[in-house]
């Protein structure tokens, strides 16, 4: 609580990270390790009072909820690893309906369009389109309001009495921290008046940032037309459509169990897909069961186990995604997750074989 | 009398040869080819000597008799043949056998060149589909018959594999693995992407990011 002194504002209005904030992805993508920009902005004492009483699900909800009802166009980066990637992204709603239009700027050629749950990605190399359902676009308000959301139990919301600017915009700081070593902690950058976030990192037990996005230009409000998105979104002529198979199934009917849960984390789905198994274009059905505590999620895909190709077993990081691959019997896992290498292994280490 | 109607059935088959045929004879002495060994034999000896006679270029083998013999043969046993050249081929499309792969079916095609002269029966209607079944049956007889060398060279290939995948795979098992892994993490992006955060920035996350595949 208490606010900032006119002193205080000002010397950190001078602050050189501060003056690079506005609108500068580098700035926005790279800060120091451990430097936490901080904005000048003096709040009144009861706005304040507002935002440090919120509840995680409530701060969650604003967001979610932001999403919803604005409309916006934007350059989104996402810095993980030393990899960073930029798009455009239009976004319309109408209050039931949401639709968004991400325009890779950077590696390959690449348009992703959004409406609700389905999506349709566009690769002009290849000429072909991806369609997709993806069902955990529909599964928020389903999260937060299980009585047995796992969510305010491992986290706790922090909110800083300080506003920052993000895209020229004057931003809530909410910071969730684990309360355990089983999931990374996050800093959210949401924007005052709207809840939208602007920014948001993933950051490791240390502190450390392994990942962050964050939009380095915002436009509030801007008129996207969402007859004109759909239009887009439906012109795949010239393009081979293709539809990922999958089927859903139950770790029962694939006989296999988690020993013992990992705490917090949910069993939400399984499946199975045929996956191009690579290099031999024979297809193969590999089962994912998905798990999430509300906030990070766990993929466990497994596979017949196959020495020429499963030979190398160990963990991986890609920013906060890991990744972990071992042997299990005559079966091959490989657990994925925003999550910490040893949550993965704990999963691992919890998965039996039952038939 | 049978000498008679011998010789009269060599005219016959002599002037079909040289295009001379035509109406109800051209169609009697080309369904009398199809019926009777004899005829066909005959046939070819023409073919065979006005060949000589242009080329100067013995043509000794290319027999189709022979060859339809051994094709009814090879397809009565297609079953384990089938077999076979799955499992070889498997192997061959690998992309560490690729090279070795194509040079085999390159081999194969001019081994089939020689022996069977594909141009001496091309007037027949039936040769694309014949040639294109005698290609695969021919690389199971080239397999076959040189002792299975291809196969045990494929055997031993897979066991090298097995042994020490990193010696044989270098680079190309490192690219192989990633590729598995990068459908994965796509996987888990499509269905693993359950987060209250989703929404707000999942989505968007997800589809800016290019991972580390491209």
């Amino acid at each position: 609580m208490g606010y900032l002194t006119i002193s205080r504002a000002v010397a950190m209005v001078r602050s050189p990270l501060l003056r690079l904030t506005a609108g500068l992805s580098f700035m926005v993508l790279c800060p120091p390790v451990g430097a936490q920009p901080r904005s000048a902005t003096a709040v009144p004492v009861a706005a304040e009072a507002k935002v440090a009483e919120r509840s995680v699900s409530e701060w969650l909800m604003r967001m979610h909820e932001a999403s919803r009802q604005r409309t916006y166009v934007g350059t989104f980066v996402v810095q993980a690893g030393d990899k960073m990637s930029s798009a455009r992204i239009w976004h319309a709603c109408d209050g039931e309906q949401q639709m968004e239009r991400v325009e890779s700027l950077t590696g390959a050629p690449r348009s992703t369009y959004r409406r609700n749950d389905k999506v349709v990605t566009f690769l002009p190399e290849s000429r072909v389109v991806v369609a997709e359902t993806r069902e955990s676009l529909g599964l928020f308000p389903n999260l937060l309001g299980a009585a047995d959301s796992s969510i305010a139990q491992f986290y706790r919301v922090q909110a800083s009495s300080d506003s920052e600017r993000v895209a020229g915009f004057e931003a809530d700081v909410v910071q969730l921290r684990p309360s355990d070593n089983l999931r990374f902690g996050y800093r959210i950058w949401s924007e005052k008046k709207t809840g939208l976030v602007v920014r948001l990192q993933t950051l490791d037990g240390e502190g450390r940032v392994l990942e962050q996005v964050a939009f380095s230009e915002l436009q509030l409000d801007a008129p996207v037309s969402m007859v004109k998105l759909t239009q887009m979104m439906g012109n795949t002529e010239g393009y081979q459509v293709e539809k990922p198979e999958m089927l859903k199934t139950t770790s029962t009917d694939e006989g296999w169990i988690l020993k013992n849960g990992v705490p917090g984390f949910k069993s939400m789905n399984c499946f199975k897909r045929a996956m191009g198994a690579g290099v031999n274009g024979k297809q193969s059905n590999t089962f994912q069961w998905v798990f999430s505590d509300g906030l990070a999620s766990v993929s466990l895909f497994v596979d017949v186990f196959d020495p020429v190709r499963h030979t190398r077993a160990g963990t991986r990081a890609m920013g906060a995604t890991h990744t972990l691959t071992r042997r299990i019997g005559e079966w091959w896992l490989t657990a994925v997750g925003e999550v910490p290498p040893q949550t993965l292994a704990a999963f691992a280490q919890a998965l039996e074989r039952k038939k | 009398m049978m000498m008679q109607e011998a010789v009269k059935s060599r005219e016959l088959i002599s002037a079909l040869a040289d295009g001379e045929l035509d109406g109800q004879e051209f169609a009697r002495a080309v369904d009398w080819i199809g019926h009777d060994d004899d005829a066909r034999r005959t046939w070819h000896a023409y073919h065979l000597v006005g060949d000589v006679l242009r080329a100067g270029d013995a043509m000794t083998n290319g027999h189709e008799a022979e060859f339809l013999d051994r094709l009814k043969l090879r397809l009565a046993q297609e079953k384990p043949l089938v077999s076979g050249i799955v499992a070889i081929d498997s192997i061959a499309i690998e992309p560490l056998f690729t090279g070795a792969g194509s040079q085999k079916d390159l081999n194969n095609g001019a081994a089939n060149d020689d022996r069977f002269h594909w141009k001496w029966v091309a007037g027949l209607a039936s040769v694309l589909a014949v040639a294109s079944i005698g290609l695969l049956v021919s690389r199971g007889w080239d397999e076959q018959r040189t002792s299975g060398q291809l196969a045990q060279a494929a055997v031993q290939v897979q066991q090298a594999q097995v042994a020490s995948p990193v010696a044989v795979g270098g680079e190309s098992q490192v690219m192989i693995r990633d590729l598995q892994l990068d459908a994965l993490l796509s996987a888990h992006k499509q269905f693993g992407g359950t987060s209250a955060l989703q929404v707000p920035t999942g989505f968007l996350r997800n589809a800016t990011f290019e991972g580390a595949a491209r």
